[in-house]
């Protein structure tokens, strides 16, 4: 795979309901097939809107979305995509098992075949004792994981993650993150992966967008230069520290300018 | 949960109230029988009714049976039909919701007498009521549960270009399954009371319980009038029962059950 895999230009989108909220404002953004990029910012930057462009849910008012260098609904029509939502959105009446393969029941003119075995994959992510389990029985952090195995078994070119891991306490988070990129070393996939944790967005990507709000748009693009894999020992570091510290910096940058902005309009 | 609540239906902590007041009920039923002779026959009496011809009231009781299954099947049908219609063509919804309401709030059993003159004495007004009655709770509940399926859940669905049919067919219709069993609980009863109104209004209809009420009233045989009342509220129970253990079986995953 070479080239962009997801590629942003001029795209802005404009929320009507309420009060006419810009929530991207010319969002440029290249994201080269293969990379683990990550979004971050505060609330009401835009960062989830910009997911669900490039998702094929939402239509930029202005600008273009090229996915796998076709328009994002085509590539969800050819099952390019993998989308992991904020909460699981999983269905309780299936097992693990019937969630997963799921996917591969619907569209299926489009599967990318061969399909893979989602039993091995489920096992591969720890799941293989809950395969036959309903979603209730489950931990959030199970739910979770199952939502990217899901995802991961349509065999995407792009991964779209969406705060996967916020509703998660601090030690099964760094869990899942951990499992998330082992099944992203196997599989590789293009990640676009948005969060408000600069620990998690550091420790994840090749890559860090930084957002500011109001209106949305991109103030920084950080590279994260630390092999993989990111070991325990690499994230107690003083270069991963390092990493942490300027991305808090121009988070703050973005914060603060918003605030005088407020203040002068 | 306390203790009290986990004890066995065989224990007589559970039982006991509901025996205690059957008896006090049963009492103050055979004094208001022995006082007022025309209020209620005396328990004694409906018993000997329904022990003296017992092929009788299973006969009709079947008749009547057989009415508001089928009326309910066929109200079901309709109102399921028309939910997913009116759940995925929002013109659809705007046209039929109203007049379902209407519906809903005029009397049924009123028109019960009208439906009779037009179709006569048999079966025909019988399952036209039952299936109205039972039309609009599934309805509402149906079209509701159809529209539950959460948000992120359909996002995963259109990211892999879903098409309606399998929306519907993989979360839409197996979502609405709770709402569409809390329809049934309210409807199978309705089914018999949409099918005994039509039988009482319907005064020439050959049987069925509403008809055994009918006649033997007229005919002034008030033990005979209660031993169908009787069968009756036996025969909703065990639909009742019989919504409740299907239900069971079916939503094992549904957590509120």
């Amino acid at each position: 795979m070479t080239g962009a895999a997801i590629h942003l230009d001029g795209v802005g989108r404009v929320h009507e309901d309420t009060t006419r909220v810009v929530a991207l404002n010319g969002i440029d953004l290249t994201v080269p097939a293969g990379r683990f990029v990550s979004v971050i910012g505060p609330s009401g930057c835009g960062k989830s809107t910009m997911l669900r462009i490039v998702a094929g849910l939402e239509e930029p008012d202005t600008g273009a979305v090229t996915v796998c260098g076709t328009t994002p609904r085509q590539a969800a029509e050819e099952k390019r995509l993998g989308l992991v939502p904020q909460q699981p959105a999983l269905l309780p009446w299936l097992t693990v098992l019937g969630n997963a393969t799921l996917p591969a029941k619907v569209n299926r003119r489009h599967n990318r075949e061969p399909l893979p075995d989602m039993r091995a994959l489920l096992r591969r992510a720890g799941l293989g004792d809950a395969m036959h389990q309903r979603p209730a029985q489950l931990s959030g952090g199970m739910r979770q994981r199952v939502a990217i195995v899901r995802a991961f078994g349509l065999q995407p070119d792009v991964l779209l993650l969406d705060e996967p891991f916020s509703a998660l306490d601090e030690f099964t988070r760094e869990a899942q993150q951990e499992q998330l990129l082992e099944l992203w070393g196997e599989r590789g996939a293009t990640v676009l992966f948005v969060t408000h944790s600069i620990l998690e967005a550091v420790r994840l990507s090749d890559t860090v967008i930084v957002m500011a709000p109001r209106p949305g748009r991109i103030v920084d693009v950080v590279d994260i230069d630390l092999p993989r894999p990111r070991t325990q020992e690499l994230i107690r570091s003083p270069e991963f520290h390092a990493y942490e510290l300027s991305l808090r910096d121009r988070l703050r940058d973005a914060f603060e300018q918003n605030k005088h902005d407020e203040a002068a309009s | 949960m306390s203790p009290a609540r986990r004890r066995s239906p065989l224990h007589p902590a559970y039982w006991a109230p509901l025996v205690v007041l059957l008896v006090v009920l049963g009492v103050l039923w055979q004094v208001g029988a022995d006082r007022m002779p025309y209020l209620l026959p005396p328990l004694g009496d409906v018993w000997s009714a329904l022990k003296a011809d017992p092929g009788y009231f299973v006969h009709n009781s079947w008749v009547t049976l057989r009415e508001a299954i089928a009326g309910l099947l066929i109200g079901f049908v309709a109102a399921f039909l028309l939910a997913i219609l009116v759940s995925e063509v929002t013109l659809a919804r705007r046209a039929v919701m109203p007049i379902a309401v209407v519906l809903n709030v005029t009397p049924l059993v009123a028109i019960a007498p009208a439906l009779v003159v037009a179709f006569g004495f048999g079966p025909a007004p019988k399952l036209i009521l039952t299936a109205l009655i039972c039309f609009f709770p599934i309805l509402i509940n149906a079209s509701v549960g159809l529209r539950s399926v959460p948000a992120p859940v359909l996002q995963v669905f259109r990211s892999v270009h879903a098409s309606r049919w399998e929306v519907l067919r993989h979360l839409r219709i197996p979502g609405a399954l709770p709402y569409v069993f809390a329809a049934l609980q309210i409807v199978f009863p309705l089914s018999v009371i949409g099918a005994v109104v039509a039988e009482l209004s319907a005064a020439g209809s050959a049987a069925g319980l509403g008809t055994v009420i009918q006649i033997a009233s007229s005919m002034n045989r008030p033990a005979t009038v209660w031993a169908a009342i009787f069968v009756l509220a036996l025969m909703g129970s065990l639909l009742l029962l019989l919504v409740t253990v299907v239900e069971r079986r079916v939503l094992r995953w549904h957590g509120s059950r």
